[in-house]
């Protein structure tokens, strides 16, 4: 069924070596649930069965860290660890929401952050969270190394902005001490399938509920790639937080955002979703 | 590459293409054609085997990708919880065309595997990755609660 | 009529009624059951074949490099090497295994390519190349119907047609107080059976060919392939593999998988292996018709039902296959299982460039049954009655006449399921009254936008083939006993996971008064039975039943005489009673019947034998539009709950409640499998399932991630409730389950919905799409 050369280092120098060497020619291989299925089904240039990097023998990229202002990601960890990790529960649990819904039981167990990200489905679980939480990625070269925000290293539908010999080494997502976070996403089968429209909110309540002095709200599978509401961010920062303005920001979030149609859904439909989905969750926020 | 990785608790090693998915490893490289397929990408589950006590579906994992010395459950291993639900599954008539089944058994025992006293929730959670086109999933749930009561 | 046997109760039976062991299971739940890709042959081959790409094209040229192929080891074959007919027969003969000028829809074969691996065959497309020109194609089965230009059956792309005509329409519809009339579309619904389709040929040079493979209807296979290859009938044996799920989609597509394995076999003279991918079988295999319904009903405010007319345009494809037969019971169920003194039917299958349609589960039944049940529900709230004392009020009793005339004198057992869904669902205290959109949109002021509705649909069901397939309705079996005092048979019909070798080694043992556990079923050879018909409209139980029924009687009176000659008593007065053959006036024990096979066979007589049966008769007479259409009925009532987010308009299945009338549940377990199956697909079919074609007639959503059927997750709780009103035709009183658990649940579910947010639905799958576009059209129109 596969025909792809595979090349397997046991470190991250290696690896990082290989890929300065091969460029352009060699893919990473992580939990493959991706590219595995990329390949079966020639998508681009994963049709011409290109060498695999495969990533899965350095132990070393397994990690997942707390620091003073981070949470850390390896590459390798998958959904399920990331589901199990007791960082991840309490520091992120808007992504706790988004990974438990992902596929399978199988496919969270193969599936890492790592490969959700770098897929760059706008359509992706993980990504709406991560923009709200204005998360970076490390990128790797043999002799180089640095952070890009997310919005950036995402530039449109399964592509990224990453040096021809750069590996993605790790996932670092900001602390938020006392935001309210929460994913919510429609999709046409609660299990196995893909999302319709998701909405990610982060959001700061002044200490006496009346204004929020922040929010990030992030929609996902209505552009090509994840996007930052921020007409409707700034709308619900500067004015005080009341039910009339929660109806106000449904609106303006309908105004803002540009979904299309396809297999799984039509514009009109995404669009109004888009106004649903965040008054349910400044409501939630409101009655709090 | 060559690989070693215990199967249904025998000790294999032995050269096999990198490329070559778990899949066709074990139907065709060592015979045990329990594990079934149906869709070759994730999406059905009839492949599910236990990787390293983690449900997965062995048609998008390649040889290369599995570390060393890590061990296989499949339908033909001996485990009491395995064995105790396949009886469950006969005795309910779980299996009607019995293409998802074997997948479907092995979810099953991962999933009380990890906790024997799941819910009705959980274990409609922990079976959602295979597909069953003929049986409404009811007489599975009715086999795995009393496979629970015997753990 | 075959001669019933009462069973009044478990008490009395050996083996029939009984929650017995399922035969296949212990294979299956260790995967050691054999399917066709668990089989390999030696020097084995594999096929892969060139499809269209074109939905209508005229193929010019076919340039096929065969210098390269042959350096290459791959053999390549086109209509051209067909040694028989390029005919895969199914009713009309319109069917080519391989397109010759023409090709009618995206996916049709056109050339087939052989080789040591499947990689070496696909590698070697590239040395064949065909140049078409492209001509215009209709999807449409409307526009289809009578079209000016595009032809693709005959002159109006009418394949079929059927009717039904009773009383006056117009006369019903002026008495009526109240007209209710719409357009309905259904969607093409795939089979989804886990195991793809796949066959392979076996030849013995080109003297005759075997083809095992994943099917439902052998005899159809061994038909074609030996038409194919213009070889004699009997120079073709078909086995039956273990088959991993069917529903239908295995009635007629293995006539064209096996025939492509076979004549690529018969060109390489070497075993021919042809598995399709998921996306080969979704693209180019059967899928249930879609449909176009148009639906009008007539009531009086007293709730009289006073007049039904009904058109309908079933979509076939490209080929008419089963299509006069699926549109035969499209057109006998379209008015429902109702009393009513005027109707009028007309039923169109008409050709469109699309895959060509086929047999599911239901088989032209649901695409009526959820405009029949929609309208009954929007009758009954138009004059403001209780749509389950409306439907109380219409659906046949014993004794009534259906509305092509039929008059149903026995086993009628409608009103009982009726009866026993609405008292288990707790159908009056959950039924709350329709809300107004105005009281939806106050209520999600309120922040409560979940509303949860019941719905109800009333079904019948035709059992077997009618009037229709009558000569198809026959089948053999064969009975054997061996010395040790088991037990083996045949027949020709087929296990697809249905349960049907369980059911019939329960009647094997009840009749012959042996345990269960020593009955076996031999795999289905079409060399060691006679032509059974297809295992489809099921009737596998009920007419392998009854052949088998008669085969063990000749057994019984063959073991009788034996016994009566031994024991000297009169061989009349011998009786099976609990596994031991007695005297029936003194009661006394003879002898075990394992015994008194080991007699026989000691007293050399003869240990097997033959059975046979054949449909009670049935007619319909189209040309009136009346006839007997099936010579038994099945009934059902599902009762759906449904939770209903009326903002984002997704519904989730709360409840199932399926009541069957089956006359006689022979295996209770097998009977509810059947019945939560049948019910989780007739729920795919209403809320989720939709095949997405792409302007040009290509399948969209080819893979199990785009075409979307429930998992654990979208399953409701069903709760199966078997009634038996026994049928004096079926064994033991049985009628057969096989498809009406699929049949009625779409109509009852788009019924809750209507229950629960007010808004009623013309097409389904009942996407969230849908109902909240429905909810927004409304909030427009009453202008909220
Ligand atoms: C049946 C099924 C269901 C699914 N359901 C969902 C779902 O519900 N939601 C969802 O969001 N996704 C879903 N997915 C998609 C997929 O599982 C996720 O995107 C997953 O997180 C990918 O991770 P992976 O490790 O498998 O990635 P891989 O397939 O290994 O890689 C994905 C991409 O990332 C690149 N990559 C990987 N690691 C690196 C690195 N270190 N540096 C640079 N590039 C790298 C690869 O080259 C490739 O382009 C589903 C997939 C399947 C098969
Ligand atoms: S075959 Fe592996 S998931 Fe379907
Ligand atoms: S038993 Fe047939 S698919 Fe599950």
């Amino acid at each position: 069924m596969y025909s792809n050369e595979i090349l397997s280092p046991t470190s991250l120098k290696e690896a990082l070596a290989i890929k300065d060497q091969y460029v352009n020619d060699i893919f990473p291989l992580a939990g493959g649930t991706d590219v595995l299925v990329m390949v079966r089904n020639k998508l681009g240039v994963w049709g011409e069965s290109p060498v695999l990097l495969n990533l899965n023998n350095i132990p070393k990229l397994n990690f997942i860290l707390e620091t003073d202002s981070n949470i850390e990601i390896g590459p390798l960890v998958t959904h399920t660890q990331l589901l199990e990790s007791p960082i991840i529960q309490k520091h992120v649990p808007a992504l706790i929401k988004a990974i438990s819904i992902i596929g399978s039981p199988q496919i969270r167990n193969l599936g890492t952050l790592t490969g959700n990200v770098c897929r760059a489905s706008p359509a992706a679980d993980t990504l709406a969270t991560l923009y709200a939480r204005d998360t970076q990625v490390q990128i790797q070269t043999v002799n180089n190394s640095k952070l890009v925000p997310i919005k950036e290293f995402i530039t449109g539908p399964g592509q990224i902005n990453i040096p021809e010999n750069g590996l993605v080494t790790k996932i670092v997502i900001p602390k938020l001490e006392g935001y309210f976070g929460d994913y919510i996403s429609l999709r046409q089968r609660y299990a196995l399938s893909i999302v319709v429209v998701s909405i990610a909110v982060e959001a700061l309540l002044s200490k006496d509920r009346s204004r929020m002095d922040d929010i990030r709200i992030s929609l996902g599978a209505v552009a090509p790639t994840i996007v930052r509401a921020t007409k409707t961010e700034i709308l619900l920062k500067s004015n005080a937080f009341t039910k009339n303005l929660i109806e106000k920001a449904e609106k303006m979030i309908i105004e803002e955002s540009r979904p299309i149609t396809d297999i799984r859904s039509n514009k009109r439909y995404r669009k109004a979703m888009t106004g649903v989905l965040l008054g349910r969750i400044l409501r939630e926020i409101l009655s709090h | 590459m060559n690989v070693k990785i215990t199967i249904n608790g025998k000790l294999i090693t032995r050269e096999v293409p990198e490329n070559r998915r778990l899949l066709d490893f074990l139907r065709e490289d060592l015979g045990l054609k329990g594990t079934k397929y149906g869709c070759d990408q994730g999406e059905c589950g009839a492949c599910s085997i236990i990787l390293n006590n983690k449900i997965v579906t062995s048609c998008i994992i390649l040889m290369a990708q599995i570390p060393q010395n890590s061990t296989v459950l499949t339908i033909e291993g001996t485990d009491h919880v395995l064995q105790l639900i396949q009886e469950k599954f006969k005795e309910f008539g779980a299996a009607q065309c019995g293409a998802c089944t074997t997948g479907m058994i092995m979810a099953a025992t991962s999933l009380l595997h990890l906790d024997p006293k799941v819910n009705q929730k959980e274990i409609e959670d922990g079976l959602c990755g295979v597909l069953c086109r003929c049986t409404g999933y009811t007489k599975i749930y009715d086999a795995v609660k009393e496979a629970q009561k015997q753990l | 009529m075959f001669l019933v046997k009462e069973f009044s109760s478990e008490v009395d039976s050996m083996a029939v009624g009984k929650r017995l062991k399922r035969k296949d299971a212990d294979t299956k739940v260790t995967g050691e059951a054999p399917y066709a890709y668990d089989m390999s042959f030696a020097d084995e081959q594999y096929l892969a074949v060139i499809r269209s790409p074109y939905a209508h094209a005229r193929i010019v040229n076919i340039a096929i490099d065969y210098k390269i192929l042959e350096s290459l080891g791959v053999v390549a074959g086109t209509a051209k090497d067909i040694p028989g007919k390029n005919i895969l027969h199914v009713i009309l003969d319109d069917w080519p295994l391989l397109a010759e000028k023409v090709v009618r829809h995206v996916g049709e074969p056109v050339v087939i390519l052989v080789a040591a691996s499947l990689h070496l065959a696909e590698e070697a497309r590239k040395y064949v190349s065909i140049e078409y020109i492209e001509i215009p194609a209709v999807f449409d089965p409307v526009e289809a119907k009578d079209h000016p230009t595009i032809q693709i059956f005959e002159e109006n792309n009418v394949c079929s047609y059927w009717q039904q005509k009773n009383g006056d329409v117009e006369k019903g519809f002026a008495e009526s107080d109240i007209v209710i009339e719409n357009e309905y579309r259904t969607p093409a619904q795939e089979h989804a059976y886990i195991e793809t389709q796949g066959c392979i040929a076996v030849p013995q040079g080109h003297d005759s060919m075997t083809v095992y493979g994943s099917m439902q209807c052998p005899f159809y296979v061994q038909r074609c392939v030996a038409e194919i290859l213009g070889m004699e009938w009997s120079k073709v044996n078909i086995i039956q593999t273990t088959t991993g799920g069917a529903f239908g989609g295995k009635e007629d597509v293995p006539n064209q998988v096996g025939s492509l394995a076979a004549l690529g076999a018969w060109l390489v003279r070497k075993p021919v292996k042809f598995l399709l991918t998921r996306e080969e079988d979704i693209e180019t295999t059967s899928k249930r018709h879609p449909a176009v319904i148009r639906y009008k009903t007539g009531v009086t405010k007293q709730g009289e039902l006073k007049a039904i007319k009904v058109e309908v345009f079933l979509n076939t494809g490209a080929y008419a296959t089963l299509a006069p037969a699926v549109l035969y019971r499209a057109a006998m169920h379209a008015a429902g299982p109702y009393r009513c003194g005027n109707v009028d039917v007309q039923a169109y299958a008409v050709t469109t460039n699309l895959v060509p349609f086929g047999a599911f589960r239901g088989f032209g039944s649901p695409q009526v049954i959820f405009p029949g049940e929609e309208q009954m529900d929007r009758a009954a709230e138009s004059i403001g009655m209780d749509p389950s004392d409306f439907r109380e009020l219409h659906i046949l009793k014993v004794g009534d006449k259906t509305t092509f005339g039929q008059v149903i004198d026995q086993s009628v057992g409608l009103e009982q399921t009726l009866h026993k869904a609405r008292e288990q669902s707790g159908w009056y205290k959950k039924r709350k009254p329709t809300p107004t959109i105005a009281q939806v949109l106050e209520e999600q002021k309120k922040g409560k936008y979940r509303r949860k509705g019941i719905g109800i649909s009333t079904i019948f069901y035709g059992c077997f083939l009618g009037a229709a397939g009558k000569l198809m309705s026959r089948s053999g079996a064969y009975v054997q006993v061996e010395p040790d005092g088991s037990v083996r048979f045949a027949v020709g019909t087929t296990e697809m996971g249905q349960g049907m070798i369980t059911v019939l080694s329960q009647i094997v043992a009840e009749e012959l008064g042996i345990e269960y556990e020593k009955v076996y079923m031999t795999p289905v050879d079409t060399s060691r039975v006679p032509d059974s018909g297809p295992t489809v409209a099921s009737r596998a139980t009920i007419m392998s039943g009854r052949a088998l029924q008669d085969a063990c009687k000749q057994l019984r009176t063959l073991i009788y005489d034996k016994v009566a000659l031994k024991y000297e008593v009169d061989a009349t007065d011998i009786e099976i009673k609990e596994f031991q053959i007695q005297e029936i006036t003194t009661q006394k024990k003879l002898l075990s019947v394992s015994d008194a096979i080991k007699l026989v066979y000691q007293e050399r007589g003869q240990i097997a034998v033959a059975g046979w049966d054949v449909a009670p008769p049935t007619h319909y007479d189209n040309e009136k539009g009346q006839g007997d259409a099936y010579s038994a009925y099945a009934w059902c009532t599902n009762i759906v709950e449904v939770e209903v987010d009326s903002q984002i308009g997704t519904v989730d299945i709360l409840n199932i409640w399926a009541a069957h009338d089956v006359g006689k549940a022979i295996n209770p377990q097998t009977l509810e499998g059947q019945i939560e199956g049948g019910s989780l697909q007739g729920l795919g079919y209403g809320r989720y399932e939709e095949i997405i074609f792409t302007p040009e007639g290509r399948v969209l959503s080819n893979n199990l991630g785009t075409y979307l059927i429930p998992t654990t997750k979208e399953t409701p709780k069903i709760h199966s409730i078997i009634v038996e009103d026994p049928w004096s035709g079926g064994p033991y009183g049985a009628k057969g389950i096989g498809e009406q658990p699929l049949m009625g649940i779409a109509p009852a579910l788009t019924n809750a919905i209507a229950n629960a947010v007010g808004v009623r639905l013309n097409t389904i799958p009942a996407t969230p799409e849908r109902v909240w576009a429905a909810i927004q059209e409304k909030i427009e129109e009453e202008k909220v």
